[in-house]
């Protein structure tokens, strides 16, 4: 919210909620890791006065069993749900150059698609095949909201945040990059970022 | 994690558990293309296990659209009272969705 026209400016209470999650984290950076940096450096806003306990945390959510399974199916059918490496090309540039599903289903009805043994001839069976590529991606669902002070009500949209986070840590594309403990990162001038 | 009667400050994770740490991110977007002076307040999140280089590329897009925030209705006029009363609402309005959003 850097624009300094924004309807959510100079939210006060916002930055008093950031204080307090950055001390209670900076807390939790003194108990557990010995890094000098972090420690002499209090927080700027001080210690939350009182200790919140979350009540009903700590279930654990799902297991990762699936994953090997998932990595193996990916390792033997490289190109599932389609069935050759030219198909997953093709609709990648047609994704990536936003063609119309028009123009994507009279390049088929053209017959500029070549053969019948494509595993798609039409922009709606493409994004069949699309929508299996993510396996995950039907658990994101959208969720209509509405908040309501008494005078006005508001509608929005949003996402069940911890089907985010499943999502996110179970990305095979980001298997390399997801680390599970506490690291510090640095950048090539060996600045830590 | 959710970590049972969590306490901040005290160190009681449980064996081979993972911290996920939640970033959050926001920002006043204009639809200038497409619907003239339209705006929207998208909010997108991202977890700090996802290294940086990873988390912070563009093309290989670790955020999700998180919510779409409530336009509040607006008070007329750019009088200094109108803003003041145009403030606190935007806030509860704000705290009420992240309330909601961000509950375990």
């Amino acid at each position: 919210m850097e624009d300094s026209h924004s309807d959510y400016e100079s939210d006060y209470k916002l930055g008093l909620a950031d204080c307090r999650a950055a001390s209670s984290g900076i807390d939790d950076n003194k108990q557990n890791d010995s890094d000098v940096e972090d420690v002499s450096h209090p927080p700027v806003c001080g210690r939350p006065s009182s200790q919140e306990t979350i009540s009903g945390a700590g279930r654990a959510l799902s297991d990762l069993a699936d994953y090997t399974k998932l990595n193996r199916a990916m390792t033997d059918y490289p190109w599932y749900p389609f069935t050759f490496e030219d198909d997953f090309n093709l609709t990648s540039w047609l994704v990536r150059s936003k063609v119309a599903k028009s123009q994507i289903d009279g390049y088929f009805t053209e017959g500029l698609g070549g053969t019948d043994s494509r595993s798609f001839q039409s922009a709606y069976t493409m994004q069949q095949h699309l929508d299996v590529l993510d396996p995950f991606g039907e658990s994101l669902v959208w969720t209509e909201a509405v908040i309501d002070d008494g005078r006005h009500a508001a509608t929005f949209y949003c996402h069940n945040i911890i089907d985010c986070v499943r999502y996110l840590i179970r990305q095979v594309a980001y298997r390399s990059d997801v680390v599970f403990t506490r690291i510090r990162e640095y950048d090539s001038s060996r600045e830590r970022v | 994690m959710l970590i049972p009667n969590y306490v901040p400050g005290k160190k009681m994770w449980p064996p081979r558990s993972t911290v996920v740490p939640l970033i959050g991110l926001s920002d006043q977007t204009l639809f200038s293309n497409f619907w003239g002076d339209k705006k929207a307040w998208p909010v997108y999140v991202t977890i700090g296990n996802i290294l940086s280089r990873t988390r912070n590329s563009p093309v290989r897009m670790p955020t999700l659209l998180l919510a779409l925030l409530p336009v509040p209705p607006e008070f007329t006029g750019g009088l200094a009272r109108a803003d003041e009363a145009q403030r606190p609402r935007n806030s509860d309005a704000l705290q009420t969705v992240f309330n909601l959003v961000l509950a375990p």
